[in-house]
């Protein structure tokens, strides 16, 4: 006989209770001794106690109201070999390690599957995206870029600008004609805008030894035109930011930017891969249209040495993972194997001088 | 039994007990892009709810974690993918600036804002359905759109009369949820004026407006300065100070301001409790000045130095608090409250933990 509390679940009445057992019965009675309830032990679930690891209570599945607290644990050692294991009986400890690694994992795998399926899925979406849309968003991108709307005008360097354009157009896959242009940007740098919009800053211009070297630049930026990489980076920065706002409860505000972390991570590796893949088309098109291939080699090289000649070794590799290009280190080799060595200049001198004065009118 | 006994309500969580459960849930929230939290959230109920006695048995929370995750994904799919899809489309279409991003913005603002007292609502009823004493279902019933509401009209006289609408504005919300809360199929009462309120509140009101017009003034002073300063090397002497004085004005202001609030405080939640009345059971909250201060002071502590993982403690500290001091007393016959025929929603929370408003 056991001292225990009963709650039949009906009212909220505390009925002090002996429960004894009765072969696979058990009995539980109140003090004048009127039988309350009898409950088959293959229906009764426990209920623990989450961190004292004791049992809580009695439930019964035909009336989970109903409960049973016990003042010691001797009659429960005797019934526990009897009780159901239905499923609810395991939520109701509260937390099980199964659980845990069950859902760490799925984390995992849904982690690895947007990581892969993303650059899948992002194809059929260029295809319906409508070209104008693009064009529009390539306009709001270019006037959000300081100093990209302040386009050089000097007629005899857009001559010079033309004509590399038009012969690189003519042997690239583009899907829409490119818009190039040259402007007085405030950082030394060239990018490419979605809709086909390309504008190549004044101040890289200044920094370039030879024509070689722009229309390397120029062919490397209409390489991401070709393969649609501005457009396809907006979707994964908006597709990153959008998943990771919704998923993301503001418990606790650490972890919160440790995974905007990942995401940026995630997205720069995606950036990487992109570079070079525009690398590779680039030197392809410059061998097609019959132009030196030797100058993003050579104005990597140079800038290299200019900007980056502290850095070596390990701290190349760890910083290359946090960059959008990859190192330039890495970049001058991959193209420094593949050089045609071709004489003739991409520019007559001429026209090399027209293009680098093309800011003054 | 049970009949004018003084009911006291008891606590026995300890920081060693939940210290494992907090660092286990903060391990997988991180390996598990916070998803873990639904079932992180009810494993720390559990067991603030396991610690709380009322005469001498337990409080059960029933919820799981699959419940809690049910109600965010319908939140996701039902509002914030939707809102998400269209703010992209309008950027598509209509350029930055353009007077439909304005209007957009506006209305996804006041949809949000209406959802909040929606989201307090209902965040409650959740809980409250999933608790248990002595086999009885708590619930709560009322439309949570009325007193979302309710929620915005107030904060909007509040707003216009400059704070003093205030303690009405709490007394009325707290009416709503507490005659709308039920145990068993017995109600809970709530009468009670904000009266008494106004008394610590105008206090406050009158310090918290010196303070806020002595920085002002003192700032004015000294920029007036800054701008008279002749040349570069006096502008430099005068702008250092005056940076100084502003940051540490601004953390002092709030400060001070935080720790007066805790003297109307006190007052509110000890008139909360004097207002509110189960059959016929009436309740008193010891609340102090002191006793509030080093709730909040602590919290606040707790949760800087965690960074915000250690919320789970700040929750346990403010159950200790709530249990320690309230006590009821009254007549009461457990044996007439029936079972609570309403189950309670299937899913829960999904816009409290979306709007970050689920207080537990």
């Amino acid at each position: 006989m056991t001292n225990g509390a009963f709650f039949n679940g009906k009212t909220a009445k505390k009925h002090a209770v002996h429960a004894s057992l009765a072969g696979r019965v058990l009995i539980v009675r109140d003090n004048q001794d009127e039988t309350l309830v009898e409950w088959p032990l293959a229906e009764i679930s426990a209920v623990y106690d989450d961190t004292k690891k004791r049992l809580a209570r009695l439930t019964i599945m035909s009336d989970p109201d109903a409960a049973l607290t016990l003042d010691d644990q001797q009659l429960f050692a005797r019934l526990k070999p009897y009780l159901a294991k239905a499923p609810r009986n395991r939520s109701d400890y509260g937390f099980t390690w199964l659980h845990a690694i069950g859902m760490v994992a799925a984390t995992g795998a849904i982690a690895c599957l947007i990581y892969f399926t993303f650059p899948l899925l992002l194809r059929p979406l260029l295809t319906i995206f409508p070209a104008e849309w693009e064009q529009k968003l390539g306009a709001m991108v270019v006037a959000s870029i300081p100093g990209a709307n302040s386009i050089c005008s000097n007629e005899s360097g857009r001559e010079s600008l033309t004509k590399l354009t038009h012969s690189l157009s003519q042997v690239m896959d583009l899907p829409y004609p490119v818009t190039v242009t040259v402007a007085q940007m405030g950082m030394k740098n060239a990018f490419a805008a979605p809709g086909g919009y390309i504008v190549i800053g004044k101040k890289l211009i200044t920094e370039m030894a030879s024509p070689n070297e722009f229309v390397g630049v120029l062919a490397h930026e209409m390489a991401h035109i070709a393969e649609r990489h501005p457009i396809s980076r907006t979707f994964h920065i908006l597709g990153t930011s959008v998943f990771f706002d919704l998923m993301i409860g503001s418990d606790a505000a650490v972890a919160e930017t440790l995974l905007q972390g990942a995401g940026l991570l995630l997205f720069l590796s995606h950036s990487r891969d992109d570079e070079r893949e525009a690398d590779r088309i680039a030197h392809e098109s410059l061998m097609k249209a019959g132009f030196p291939t030797n100058g993003l080699s050579t104005l990597f090289a140079h800038m290299q040495s200019r900007y980056e000649s502290d850095k070596e070794g390990a701290a190349e590799t760890i910083s290359s993972w946090l960059r959008t290009h990859p190192s330039l280190t890495e970049r001058i080799q991959t193209l420094r194997t593949v050089n045609n060595h071709k004489e003739k200049p991409a520019l007559s001198d001429t026209e090399w001088n027209a293009l680098k004065t093309i800011c003054e009118s | 039994m049970d009949r004018g006994d003084i009911l006291k309500f008891g606590h026995n969580g300890r920081t060693s007990e939940l210290l494992p459960i907090v660092l286990l849930n903060t391990l997988l929230n991180i390996l598990t892009f916070t998803i873990y939290r639904f079932w992180g959230k009810t494993r720390v109920r559990r067991y603030l709810w396991d610690s709380t006695l009322l005469l001498g048995d337990r409080l059960e929370y029933k919820g799981t974690g699959g419940e809690l995750f049910r109600g965010f994904l319908f939140v996701l799919f039902a509002i914030f993918v939707p809102v998400a899809i269209m703010d992209i489309l309008i950027s598509f279409y209509f350029p930055l600036g353009h007077l439909v991003h304005i209007i957009f913005q506006l209305l996804v603002g006041l949809a949000f804002w209406s959802l909040l007292g929606v989201a307090i609502y209902r965040a409650r009823r959740y809980r409250l359905s999933r608790t248990r004493w002595r086999g009885v279902r708590a619930s709560q019933s009322g439309s949570s759109f009325s007193y979302s509401m309710r929620f915005i009209a107030f904060t909007v006289l509040t707003v216009i009369t400059l704070g003093w609408m205030y303690p009405v504005m709490r007394m009325r919300l707290m009416g709503i949820m507490m005659k709308n809360t039920w145990f068993g199929d017995r109600r809970f009462h709530f009468e009670g004026s904000a009266r008494p309120l106004y008394k610590p509140f105008a206090v406050c009101w009158i310090f918290f407006a010196g303070l806020v017009l002595l920085f002002g003034i003192t700032i004015k002073a000294f920029s007036s300065v800054f701008e008279l300063a002749a040349n570069a090397n006096t502008m430099t002497e005068v702008s250092g100070p005056l940076v100084l004085y502003g940051i540490t004005g601004y953390f002092a202001l709030g400060i001070i301001l935080g720790v007066t609030f805790c003297f109307y405080k006190a007052a509110e939640l000890r008139q909360f409790a004097r207002s509110t009345r189960f059959e016929e059971l009436n309740f008193v909250m010891n609340a102090t000045l002191s006793g509030l201060l080093w709730l909040v002071i602590g919290n606040t502590l707790i949760l800087l130095l965690t960074f915000g993982f250690g919320l789970a403690f700040t929750q346990m500290r403010v159950f200790r608090f709530a249990c320690d001091r309230m006590e009821a007393s009254g007549s009461i016959n457990f044996e007439a409250i029936i079972q609570s025929a309403d189950q309670g929603p299937n899913f829960g929370e999904g816009l409290a933990d979306a709007f970050d408003v689920g207080a537990v």
